[in-house]
């Protein structure tokens, strides 16, 4: 009887966990799912991200004449492997997808939109293993470009917190640790 | 044995309940609406409240845009001198304007609009407009002539209102609203250079804001202050405006003359409960100078300030220093 009893009291306690599962609020916890037609498919990056590039009329990542560069893709999942301890959120003004802090070094990526008339909106972002900055931009104003640069240790107490913001190219870029951006995705 | 499993799984299911319920997200929603970008951020159980707050912003914007054919303001302006009908939340911040106008002695004037239309702050580009236009332009700005009269407005024709030193304010107070009626206890809601808190952050620690470095990069804060839950907003010469042969030309006009108002202020922040009183303060204790800005700051109960002159120092009101961190 009492194993009986506990196999219940078992099976009970895992249709409680299961229970947080199945009242996860409808709604768009999946932020980037909603956007991305392709997320949640497959954990595959590339894959993913250019699709959500193709999507927002962004560019596929250049690849040098050797073809083993190209710019890093927008993640759109996180996956265990991932060293990355902080991301950048993009978003147009929909959420794109992550670009992870590298955990070594630096790099930089560009951002590409097409308008309707075909003029072509830029916006090159730097990122290194501590935060972000905008580098370059063809907007109007460029204060963007003057926003300085976003860090883990700034991001609570900025002016605009942990983001940056491009007005005239409705793009806007947020530092997030690796926890809030699980916890946004739902993962 | 039975009953003991029942009331097992009776707890189970209430505990599940709860905890399901109180599973809190730090979301942000982003918006580009009346020519500045909204930021939403809340602890919330999803995205949806945040996406619908924004809509709501979408509406505002169609109501109190200045450019934006139809809007309230809009009609205002293109009426040709006759009444226009208009919604409660128009005609709410049209009194507001008008009080601090008369607070401040017509430092904070609505009808502005004649002038800043002359005037180009944003495209980056250094070209004053004609000194002649702008003297005429100057005649047209008196919000003593805008009739106000139930739900309607009735403007002189020639003359016109640009909300833009007090929309965003009103907008974030009823964001705040909504969000408040929806059941949202921690977020801290930036609309330009309005800042709105609700609560502080569910660990209990209050929100940081900081108020801009005069002389660094946008987003390099000289200051940071506390929000607990109310307004925190900041003009300052260092937003919309241009250098040109040393000179500072700046969004924060003169309702008398129609040029930026040269004075020894670079911002002025204001701490208050409505974001709306806030926003228009800011410029009218700006437009007033450091001594006559904050003897109106000082004539107010439940407004706070802090100014920041051109040479860095800064001043605090009576009760400001309260709501400073650093």
């Amino acid at each position: 009887m009492k194993k009986t009893a506990c196999i219940i009291l078992t099976l009970i306690l895992l249709a409680a966990a299961g229970l947080y599962t199945v009242t996860t609020p409808a709604g768009g916890r999946t932020t980037l799912a909603e956007n991305t037609p392709a997320a949640g498919e497959t954990a595959e990056h590339n894959h993913n991200a250019e699709t959500a590039a193709a999507e927002t009329g962004t560019e596929e990542p250049a690849r040098t004449e050797s073809g083993e560069t190209k710019e890093q893709p927008f993640l759109v999942q996180i996956t265990d492997d991932d060293p990355a301890i902080a991301y950048v959120l993009v978003r147009m003004p929909n959420p794109i997808g992550l670009l992870p802090l590298p955990t070594e070094g630096e790099y930089t990526r560009t951002i590409r939109q097409t308008k309707d008339d075909g003029t072509e909106q830029i916006n090159v972002l730097h990122l290194t293993t501590n935060g972000f900055w905008m580098e370059n931009a063809n907007c109007e104003g460029q204060d963007c470009v003057n926003m300085g640069e976003v860090t883990l240790e700034n991001r609570e107490e900025r002016v605009l917190w942990n983001m940056i913001i491009c007005l005239p190219h409705q793009l806007s870029l947020e530092l997030i640790t690796r926890e809030e951006a699980l916890q946004m995705l739902g993962q | 044995m039975k009953k003991l499993l029942v009331i097992i799984l009776a707890v189970l299911l209430v505990c599940g309940g709860c905890s399901a319920e109180k599973e809190l997200t730090k979301l942000t929603e982003v918006g580009f609406y009346l020519d500045t970008v909204i930021t939403l951020t809340a602890y919330v159980e999803d995205s949806k409240v945040l996406k619908d707050a924004l809509e709501e912003c979408g509406r505002y914007e169609r109501m109190l845009s200045r450019t934006v054919e139809g809007s309230d303001v809009w009609r205002i302006n293109h009426a040709n001198g006759e009444a226009v009908e208009v919604f409660d939340d128009t005609m709410e911040i049209l009194l507001c304007a008008r009080k601090i106008s008369e607070l401040s002695g017509g430092a904070f004037d609505v009808t502005i609009a004649p002038v800043s239309t002359l005037w180009d702050f944003t495209s980056g580009t250094a070209v004053l407009p004609d000194a002649e236009e702008i003297a005429r332009a100057a005649e047209l700005v008196d919000q003593t002539r805008m009739e106000l009269d139930g739900n309607t407005v009735r403007l002189p024709a020639g003359m016109m209102i640009d909300l833009g030193g007090i929309a965003k304010g009103y907008i974030a107070d009823r964001v705040k609203a909504y969000l408040e009626d929806c059941g949202v206890k921690h977020a801290i809601l930036s609309f330009g250079g309005n800042i709105v808190g609700i609560g502080v952050k569910p660990d209990g620690k209050e929100w940081k804001v900081g108020i801009q470095d005069i002389d660094k990069k946008t987003g390099e804060y000289m200051l940071v202050a506390r929000n607990t839950g109310g307004s925190t907003v900041t003009s300052g010469i260092y937003e919309r405006g241009f250098d040109l042969d040393g000179v500072r030309y700046h969004h924060l006009l003169s309702a008398e003359t129609g040029w930026p108002v040269q004075n020894e202020l670079a911002s002025v922040t204001i701490f208050s409960e409505s974001s709306m009183e806030g926003d228009a303060l800011s410029t009218a204790a700006f437009v007033l100078g450091t001594e006559e800005g904050l003897k109106l700051i000082e004539s107010l109960d439940g407004i706070e300030a802090v100014l920041i002159a051109r040479d860095r120092s800064v001043l605090y009101s009576s009760g400001a220093e309260a709501y400073m961190i650093k």
